[in-house]
């Protein structure tokens, strides 16, 4: 009895709400004419899309720079590795990697220049880098109006010049990793490609986090006063947790885009963000501790929400209130865990 | 029990009332804003119509002024509008018979407090009808006929998440 | 020697004030570039000041009482917002219904306020980002009244308010019966520039009742609060009621501009009017010379003067320098951003220089008696 009673705590009370919403969700959906099949389906992609962008919280949140209100930056590498794949005109799963490649210096310079200025506002890392992210989408709006891309399927058809609000991957790199190892029973089907990508991942940054490196990243996030004693260089692993967030933030969107078929461009990336972190603290992280099970339990419950909840809801009463929900919902989670007396350390 | 009545004491000391003064004023002052800012628009109307089984004939001609403001000339069929603000008003009304046989009649009017448009039909206020007779609340055509009130444009209005978030070039 | 103390101060009046100095310069260059003629500009300014500084105002009492910047402002347009709604759909007019809506807005704001009081009490150290999220939450909450409340559970009847389908408010409401009625209540023109007095009246009571609030014991208990909060509670100053009233009357100061803000633009877009608005104040405040710590009076007319400018600016000089004025929109979201986070940046390398410097000093003082 005691150790459910633990478990429960450990679970915390949002966190089973949201459960437990889900599972009514799934529960009510077959008597309103819903296919479960289908709907599980669904958040799997939605699941495959996102994941990587969750994931790229963990780094950042283990050295102690907080939740990664700064993602925006490395979906900013991230599309100009997109666009950058597209221009040169190599279509196919190629044009993946190759975006992949593009955006990696992108990422790691912008990283490593955030990490710089992180190091320096410790203690009020998440406000600042909410406005570094929005500065960089407002700059770049500037830059994709001005940059000399020339790319029929990007650049606006009138006037020659400027890169579309949302441009199509299709022929480039649409659904490459949907389609890949995709299996169908039934209505339901599976992508094992996606998941095989963010299992990867996900192994490779659970892997690091088990080195030295890693094990000394941690130790900055818990202690930072200790690990300096102990000669960690605490600065250093702070800015590679922020280069490799931001890098893990370039990925994730390449692996949004080729699920949802479209790059978005401009105010697009604005409020990318908030999702993402909201979907690791439904997870079970917290500002200062957070895992690789946080991730998928958090993306999985999140995803879950956000395709279920339109669906039942316009089904039952006719109203689709689900974009209202998912604001209060993610927004309450993120304010719940702010005003948390144990996540106080940052 | 001492503590007790000391506490409620303590509830109700002057700054407890000066406090129900001025919300009980706040509230006063917000009923006294809503009926005097409330602005009406009364579409005066000259038609035949009927009421309770008579017929009143429209005025071959008139000339109608509310509460002094300039006055405007009807002929059958017109229907003209009024903004006025506030409930009570007066009407003057200079009217023909088809005789040409001027006649002129003032009266006052309140209109009822929710109503934001209303209709007066001058057949029956010169007909010396009470007020709620010759004060009839609008109903537009379209809902009047029975025709579909813009249900198709409802499709053309839906909120998407862009605009939840702002748009981020709006002025300031 | 002389002249090194010299040098010295330059350098720091520079770096402490960089904001404005930055922002000056960008208007030196973009006036030309833009083309516009003084008096335009001039009479544009003036809009401007009347139109926002109520709003910005508003920022200024959580700064005093150590809060930082109030990003929750929001929750104050959202309450203003809604008076707004009603008064159009009762089809209330000029100044009564202004007035009315200020009386609806302001339970709202107060309500709205402690909640935001109580979550930024539970948040210390923190405020910025979670006032910011708050504002994030309560949007939400605030469509969800607006546009699925109001019409069944919340009684609106107006074609106007009302979307066709019954419930939810429409998209932009047309202000047309409030536009502007405070501001051509009483008017003078010089030179051609229209100058409304009325508007200056309430903005400089509002300023003068900012300046006497630091004066009365909750502004002296509040800056007390600011300097330090252990110190201020063994004084015997309630901290968590102090800082709940500031962020309550900044709640409520922001309420009252946005129903100024949005009666001067005649327009109110039901769902983001607000989402902005927020922003955007605190850049001009902060444009103005402000810090996180500490904002004055003169802060906000200066920064609404230099960001408005910018603001009217960089369309025209990017519609001439590159042929589209996207870019000068763009542009100015950017340098707004750009303001806000060059100025926490700043602010947090001085507060650390701060104290590792009175950290030393401390450092040293111990030695010294040791050695006494």
């Amino acid at each position: 009895m005691e150790k459910v009673k633990e478990l429960l705590r450990s679970f915390g009370l949002p966190r089973l709400i949201i459960a437990g919403f889900l599972l009514l969700l799934f529960i009510v959906a077959p008597f309103v004419e819903i296919n479960v099949g289908a709907s599980l389906s669904d958040t799997l992609a939605r699941f495959g899309m996102n994941s990587i962008m969750v994931l790229a919280m963990v780094p950042m949140i283990h050295s102690g720079c907080g939740l990664n209100f700064g993602l925006p930056l490395g979906i900013i590498s991230g599309l100009l590795g997109a666009t950058l794949s597209i221009e040169t005109g190599v279509t196919g799963p190629l044009s993946f990697i190759l975006a992949i490649l593009y955006s990696t210096p992108f990422a790691l310079i912008l990283g490593w220049g955030y990490g710089q200025l992180l190091n320096r506002v410790k203690g009020s890392e998440m406000m600042i880098a909410t406005y570094v992210g929005f500065s960089s989408v407002a700059f770049m709006s500037i830059m994709w109006l001005i940059l000399p891309y020339s790319s029929p399927t990007m650049v606006w058809g009138y006037s020659g010049s400027g890169l579309r609000t949302t441009i199509s991957t299709d022929g480039f790199y649409s659904h490459v990793l949907k389609d890949f190892l995709q299996i169908n029973i039934g209505t339901l089907s599976i992508s094992f490609g996606e998941i095989l990508f963010f299992a990867i991942f996900a192994f490779i940054i659970w892997a690091f986090l088990h080195t030295k490196t890693g094990t000394a990243m941690t130790a900055v996030g818990s202690n930072p006063i200790f690990a300096r004693a102990s000669g960690i260089n605490v600065n250093k692993q702070r800015t590679l947790s922020v280069m490799m967030s931001t890098w893990l933030g370039a990925l994730g969107i390449l692996c949004y885009q080729q699920g949802y078929g479209f790059i978005q461009l401009y105010q697009g990336p604005m409020y990318m963000a908030m999702p993402a972190v909201s979907a690791i603290l439904i997870g079970g992280a917290s500002v200062n501790k957070a895992s690789i099970a946080n991730v998928i339990i958090g993306t999985i419950l999140y995803q879950g929400i956000v395709t279920m909840t339109p669906s039942v809801m316009n089904n039952l009463i006719h109203t689709d209130m689900s974009e209202v929900l998912r604001i209060i919902v993610s927004n309450g989670m993120i304010l719940y865990a702010l005003t948390r007396k144990t996540g106080a350390s940052r | 029990m001492s503590d007790n009545k000391k506490s409620i004491k303590d509830i109700f000391n002057l700054s407890f009332y000066v406090r129900l003064g001025v919300i009980v004023v706040v509230i006063l002052l917000a009923v006294f804003l809503y009926c005097f800012g409330k602005q009406h628009t009364v579409y005066i109307d000259n038609r035949t119509t009927e009421i309770d089984g008579v017929s009143y004939r429209a005025l071959d001609w008139a000339e109608v002024s509310i509460d002094g403001m300039d006055a405007a000339e009807y002929s059958p069929r017109t229907r003209r509008e009024a903004t006025v603000m506030r409930q009570k008003h007066t009407i003057h009304v200079i009217y023909e018979d088809e005789d040409f046989n001027q006649f002129e009649v003032e009266g006052e009017f309140s209109i009822p407090l929710n109503e934001t448009r209303v209709v007066l039909s001058l057949p029956a206020f010169v007909a010396g009808l009470g007020e709620d007779k010759f004060i009839t609340e609008f109903i537009p055509m379209a809902q009047l006929l029975g025709l579909s009130t813009g249900q198709e444009s409802s499709a053309e209005e839906q909120i998407t998440e862009e605009e939840m978030f702002g748009d981020i070039t709006m002025d300031f | 020697m002389r002249r090194n103390i010299k040098e010295f101060n330059i350098r720091e009046f520079a770096i402490n004030n960089i904001v404005p100095i930055i922002f000056i310069v960008l208007c030196i260059i973009c006036i030309p570039l833009a083309g516009y003629s003084g008096q335009y500009l001039v009479s544009q300014i003036i809009t401007r000041i009347m139109r926002n500084s109520f709003l910005v105002l508003s920022l200024l009492i959580p700064i005093m009482a150590g809060m930082g910047l109030n990003f929750g402002m929001t929750l104050g347009a959202m309450a203003g917002q809604i008076g707004i709604i009603f008064i159009t759909a009762w089809n209330v007019v000029g100044i009564p219904g202004l007035l009315l809506a200020a009386i609806i807005a302001t339970p709202i704001a107060v309500l709205l306020g402690w909640f935001c009081g109580k979550m930024l009490n539970m948040a210390k150290g923190r405020e910025m980002i979670t006032s910011y999220m708050i504002s994030f939450f309560m949007n939400g909450v605030y469509q969800l009244v607006v546009l699925y409340g109001m019409g069944p559970v919340i009684p609106i009847e107006s074609d106007q308010v009302i979307l066709p389908r019954g419930y939810g408010v429409r998209n932009t409401i047309d202000l047309i019966n409030v536009r502007q009625s405070i501001d051509t209540f009483w008017q003078i023109s010089i030179g051609g520039i229209n100058i409304p007095i009325l508007t200056i009246i309430f903005i400089a009571l509002l300023c003068v009742v900012i300046i006497w609030f630091r004066k009365t014991k909750l502004g002296q208990d509040m800056r007390a609060v600011g300097q330090d909060m252990e110190v201020a509670r063994e004084a015997g100053i309630k901290v968590e009621r102090t800082r709940i009233l500031a962020i309550v009357i900044s709640t409520v100061f922001a309420a009252y501009g946005m129903i100024i803000y949005l009666s001067n633009m005649g327009t109110l877009n039901t769902y983001n009017s607000h989402s902005q608005i927020g922003m955007f104040s605190i850049a001009a405040l902060l444009v103005g010379g402000a810090s996180v710590s500490k904002a004055s009076i003169k802060n906000v007319f200066l920064g609404i003067i230099l960001f408005h400018l910018m603001f009217i600016l960089t369309p025209q000089a990017g519609m001439k320098l590159m042929g589209q004025a996207q870019i000068g929109e763009y542009f100015r979201v950017f340098v707004s951003y750009g303001v806000i986070t060059l100025a926490l940046v700043l602010y947090e390398i001085r507060t650390r220089r701060e104290k590792a410097e009175s950290a030393k000093q401390l450092a040293g003082l111990q030695k010294e008696g040791a050695k006494a």
